[in-house]
């Protein structure tokens, strides 16, 4: 009995020992490889890391495959891959690498980078990115490198900030459209670079303007863009973007409550407010130098002028155009007068079925999204033809709109960092970047791939894939990679997605409701 | 003071204190089991508890103590004076209705299982299926059936002629359909005690009561009600504590921001987004006031409900 009492004491002392010291051994790796100055393995022990990251079964399988080619190719390092959920996977992870167990390499979603590393869970990587010969930042896209720099102390990100994730890939958004339904309904559809419009129209003998959607009558005069009287010539040109007013004509005509005999309910949805009001050069926060602080902006009225002096809308008028899309016509969307268009299903509508769903389904026929929806159409559409075009801008605004991005990070708390850069290098570099753009999923993070075959697939559609490209150079990170955390966002957002584009309040209650709210929250970045 | 039969006072002094504790075989192994759930509880229970208790007075950043500052109450102030909080726990407080239907149903069940009718133990086992399912599980399963287009609820209002409801994408439906859950998953728990304590229904009482002219509904509400009353109590209590810590079926249903508009924030969710989601800004140190003013909520309205017992509660 005594031997069993002690025995039962020791397992209780060890059990309550290793909690308490967090397993303070366990899972640690001293071993860790040697590298040159040029960044190449010279020696050192063999490295063991753990590797977290989430995904479609495509991308688990592809990522499952390239661990397995970097371990036969790396002796040296053995990678363990680990899927997550994806659900979860953000402060899951944090939780994990605040801890002395973490992983190793992780998926940084652009939205959690400044969180992380203000939180010193990610190691900067500058020194191992500047010496490295397999990455070469000119060939990368701008705005997927930025959105992985961060200044603790400024909460910036510039071109000279530290580097604390490498890009593993960026996805754009673009309109996504049921060329089916386009031709049925007489659109004729080109595909001319504006600069290119000019040799087009003398090879072809037409007389096309530089835009992206016009009508013209039967006599050749163009039909006014802000009518609801259509002309017996529609022509859509997918690599220019159409203005508001230009996608307000054609999505009428995909619109049941405007033409009873369209083959779809809706003809355009849309849920980010980012092109329009970044198209005027507008945002929904402002840092405001004067009081060092940041300010609640979606409803500022200041008219801006753009490049050559043109006067472009307000924030707010964009701001009330993007909502007027989703208003049932005529209905008062600001109580001042401004009418809804409802072109566009509100989220209420769409309800599960999603957005994705409703454009496959065929009851929108355009719809704003990223790359990543594009594996979705590929598989579930099949009984019409589809293809993308440039998101819409503002008559006098810039082309704008913004684009998702992931980043492999290595733990501030890894004791293989040299084992986990040379990974993340071997992900973030050609092999693995090709290996991503095979599934269609999202855009090599380098453009000289992403420019190939590889990603464009002309075998596959959209056959306009090259309109990702342009995208990728001009759009820009989400809001909710603004400030460290979303508590700002949760102030304004789930009133917007909810009260306001659902039509239970209009503009000016939504303002009323959220402005206080809003920059009280904004305060706590800045304390 | 302790008294005897005899009424002359023993005091615990001199002759009980000398007594020496016996480390025998069975002194020695009992003391070893009962430390088991000491340390479990010290680790997992009270240290967590006094930590909260003065991480609830800390800002701190991240998941550690480094940089972190004493604000004493600012904390609460903070939570106090957020009408988010009050809304979470009105949320909370509203999602909670589920548990008296659960407990009115649980009732009819079992005393329809009660009646010794065939199949009554296949009956008890398809009830109690859901309480011990996975959270996740079921919840995963909740939102196919509340699926607007394709959802089975909705093809079946359909059927008759009614529209599609948006069930959980709508924030004036999306607490209805987290009502309709919570009564589905938490009735059989209460089927099963509830057929348990009707079949210690004292027999005679009942058959006094019919001698004396009571009908069924006098029998039931009289006798039955009364008699069973612990169970109800112990049913009150438990899905109370556990109605106010809802929150893995309202994130896996209405996703990180609580469901459409927030309609289905709880408390514990929103205490869950200030520590794990924006920790930077709100952070642990507010995370750990909000779970100590829930605490606070929890015993005053379990001490109400105990107090109220009396009244209602019938233990003889």
């Amino acid at each position: 009995m005594k031997k069993i009492a002690i025995f039962l004491l020791s397992i209780m002392l060890m059990c309550s020992g290793y909690t308490l010291l967090g397993c303070s051994g366990c899972g640690g790796n001293d071993n860790d490889v040697e590298l040159d100055p040029d960044g190449n393995i010279t020696g050192g022990n063999v490295a063991s890391i753990d590797f977290w990251g989430w995904g479609s079964p495509e991308e688990v399988e592809v990522f499952s495959k390239l661990t397995e080619q970097f371990n036969k190719e790396n002796p040296q390092i053995k990678v363990k891959y680990v899927q997550k959920a994806s659900d979860g996977y953000s402060s899951a992870t944090a939780q994990a690498l605040s801890g002395r167990n973490g992983p190793d390499v992780v998926y940084v979603g652009d939205g959690d980078l400044k969180q992380w590393a203000g939180l010193d869970l990610l190691t900067p990587v500058d020194e191992y990115f500047s010496k490295s010969t397999v990455l070469d930042p000119n060939d990368m896209w701008a705005s997927s490198l930025s959105r992985y720099r961060y200044d603790k102390a400024t909460q910036q990100s510039r071109p000279t900030d530290p580097l604390y994730a490498v890009p593993k890939d960026i996805g754009p958004t673009v309109i996504y459209y049921n060329a089916t339904n386009f031709k049925n309904a007489g659109i004729e559809i080109i595909s001319v670079d504006a600069d290119k419009i000019d040799e087009f129209n003398s090879a072809n003998g037409k007389n096309y303007p530089k835009r992206g959607y016009f009508e013209r009558n039967s006599s050749g005069q163009d039909v006014s863009i802000t009518s609801d009287a259509h002309g017996a010539v529609k022509v859509f040109n997918n690599r220019i973007p159409m203005t508001w007013e230009e996608t307000v004509k054609i999505s009428k005509l995909f619109t049941k409550s405007y033409n009873s005999a369209s083959p779809s309910d809706y003809g355009y949805f849309t849920e980010w407010w980012f092109n329009y009001g970044w198209s005027v050069g507008g945002d929904c926060i402002t840092f405001n130098e004067k009081t060092n602080k940041w300010e609640f902006s979606l409803g500022d009225p200041t008219r801006k002028t753009n490049a050559n002096g043109q006067e472009m809308p307000s924030m707010l008028e964009a701001f009330t155009h993007f909502i007027s899309l989703s208003q049932p016509k005529g209905k008062d969307v600001d109580g001042k007068g401004t009418l809804g268009i409802g072109i566009t299903p509100s989220p209420d509508t769409l309800s599960t079925v999603g957005k994705v769903g409703y454009f496959t389904s065929g009851k929108v026929s355009m719809m704003v999204d990223g790359r990543w929806a594009t594996v979705s159409m590929r598989k579930n559409i099949k009984n019409f033809d589809w293809d993308v075009a440039p998101l819409p801008k503002a008559k006098n605004g810039v082309e704008s709109g913004h684009s998702g991005s992931m980043g492999l990070g290595i733990s501030s708390k890894s004791k293989v960092k040299n084992a986990a850069w040379k990974f993340c290098e071997f992900i973030a570099g050609k092999e693995g970047q090709k290996a991503q753009a095979e599934t269609g999923f999202n855009i090599p993070n380098q453009k000289s791939i992403a420019a190939t075959d590889v990603f464009l697939q002309p075998d596959m559609m959209p056959k306009n894939s090259i309109i990702f490209l342009r995208a990728a150079e001009v759009q820009r990170p989400g809001d909710w990679t603004y400030l460290p955390d979303s508590l700002w966002i949760e102030k304004w957002a789930p009133t917007l997605n909810d009260d306001v584009r659902n039509g239970k309040i209009n503009l000016t209650q939504f303002f009323e409701k959220v402005t206080a709210p809003t920059n009280k929250a904004l305060e706590s970045y800045t304390k | 003071m302790i008294t005897h039969n005899n009424e002359v006072p023993i005091l615990l002094s001199a002759p009980i204190l000398e007594h020496k504790v016996k480390w025998n075989k069975e002194g020695v192994t009992g003391f070893l089991l009962s430390m088991g759930p000491v340390i479990g509880f010290m680790l997992f229970g009270l240290i967590p508890m006094i930590l909260a208790l003065f991480m609830s007075m800390m800002k701190i950043r991240g998941y550690s103590f480094d940089n972190s500052e004493f604000v004493f109450l600012d904390n609460f102030k903070y939570v106090l004076t957020d009408p988010l909080f009050y809304k979470s726990i009105g949320n909370t407080l509203f999602a909670a209705i589920s548990m008296p239907i659960s407990l009115i149903i649980s009732l009819l069940v079992a005393t329809l299982l009660n009646k010794g009718l065939k199949g009554t133990k296949a009956f008890r086992v398809i009830f109690f299926l859901p309480y011990i399912c996975s959270t996740v599980a079921i919840t995963t399963m909740w939102k196919w059936i509340f699926n607007t287009d394709y959802g089975i609820l909705n093809s079946i209002i359909t059927s008759f002629g009614g529209n599609n409801v948006p069930w959980i994408t709508d924030s004036r439906y999306f607490m209805l359909s987290m009502i309709i859950m919570g009564v589905w998953n938490g009735t059989g728990f209460g089927i099963i005690l509830y057929s348990a304590a009707l079949g210690n229904v004292p027999k005679s009482t009942l058959e006094a009561a019919e001698i004396d002219g009571a009908g069924k509904a006098k029998k039931f509400f009289s006798v039955t009600v009364p008699s069973i009353s612990p169970t109800t109590f112990y049913l009150v209590t438990m899905g109370l504590i556990g109605a106010l810590q809802d929150f893995v079926r309202f994130q896996i249903m209405g996703g990180d921001n609580g469901g459409p508009g927030e309609s289905g924030l709880t408390v514990v969710f929103y205490l869950w987004r200030m520590g794990f989601k924006n920790v930077l800004t709100q952070g642990m140190g507010l995370a750990s006031a909000v779970s100590l003013l829930l605490a606070v909520i929890i015993i005053f309205i379990t001490v109400l409900n105990f107090g109220v017992s009396r009244k209602w509660v019938h233990y003889d």
